[in-house]
């Protein structure tokens, strides 16, 4: 059971990033994404990451293996789950063929994490972190903007109608406008500090002009440092066990 | 743990998440009561899905056992080839 916090966070940045890349091509290719839907997939897939990352490994097999197996469990419970959304009104993922989809998907996500791990490219590296911060970002908003229909009473069906692509639109262009900005001042001031800066603060200033909501800013705020702190600390306890 | 072990481990999660998995609501609730349908767990209504979803977890670790047991295998014979 060695190093079990850091597989744990590895498994989240992973699982988050597959999910953002599932939950954007979904809503731009007009499926439904609710709750529900995402806690169970987030569920599945994150339990079938930690399990491989905890007790085999993290490596080029063990990916391709968490690639296939855990959309397939996916798959699986979507085949002998009963339906809770009206499937007249709703598309949801439950074709074969999105298996393969999200064996991409999946794919893109852990081999983006591990290669921030484990590339010696500083360019390879810097995009990875991009992808797998970036994306982790928008997983966390999309599951706030979910969370927070549903304290306000909206039951799944009427919040699967109003998530569109254009609700996460302005904090996807502002995680990444962030980021990228982060990483170009961080390497221009030669500074850390400035860095954090601009990569927590400038999300945050975008979606509150784009919004004009206080609360999601605030709470970009709060994702982006988030993100940055997984990935920065997975990256810390992984690579040292990896070297040893 | 040990590759006996990690055997067991594999075979029994297999069984019972496949029994939960594959077999149809009606076979499991003829076969018995106590097989958590139609029970409140601290407030919560077992539902079927829950059940589906309690089988695909239990596959996971069915899985990932097997994994593991194929992965001492080949480290085994890696070294034995050394």
């Amino acid at each position: 059971m060695r190093d079990f916090f850091h597989r744990f966070l590895f498994a989240i940045a992973v699982t988050a990033v597959m999910n953002a890349l599932d939950m954007i091509y979904h809503l731009a290719t007009g499926w439904a994404v609710h709750l529900n839907y995402v806690a169970i997939k987030i569920t599945v897939i994150f339990l079938s990451v930690w399990m491989i990352t905890q007790f085999i490994g993290i490596g080029k097999q063990e990916g391709v293996v968490a690639s296939i197996f855990s959309p397939f469990m996916f798959y699986i419970y979507y085949v002998f789950a009963g339906a809770t959304l009206n499937r007249d009104v709703f598309k949801i993922d439950e074709q074969f063929w999105f298996f393969f989809l999200h064996a991409v998907l999946m794919g893109i996500a852990y081999f983006s994490a591990w290669n921030f791990l484990y590339s010696g490219n500083k360019r390879i590296k810097n995009v990875c972190f991009v992808i797998t911060a970036g994306f982790m970002s928008i997983a966390f908003h999309a599951l706030f903007l979910m969370v927070r229909w549903r304290i306000a009473g909206l039951d799944e069906e009427t919040a699967a109608s109003v998530f569109t692509l254009s609700a996460l639109l302005i904090p996807m262009i502002a995680y990444f406008v962030g980021i990228i900005t982060g990483i170009l001042s961080e390497t221009f001031f030669r500074r850390k500090i400035f860095g954090v800066g601009v990569t927590s603060l400038l999300p945050a200033g975008i979606i509150f002009i784009g919004t004009n909501e206080l609360v999601a800013s605030f709470f970009a705020l709060l994702f982006v440092l988030l993100s940055c702190y997984i990935v920065y600390t997975f990256k810390k306890g992984l690579v040292v066990v990896h070297n040893e | 743990m040990s590759k006996k072990r990690w055997i067991i481990l594999g075979i029994v999660t297999g069984v019972v998440g496949a029994f939960y998995e594959f077999v149809s609501r009606k076979t499991i609730k003829s076969l018995s009561e106590f097989l958590l349908f139609d029970v409140d767990i601290l407030g919560h209504r077992v539902r079927h899905n829950d059940l589906i979803l309690v089988g695909t977890i239990l596959l996971i670790i069915s899985f990932v056992s097997f994994y593991k047991v194929y992965r001492l295998i080949t480290n085994n014979s890696a070294q034995i080839s050394k």
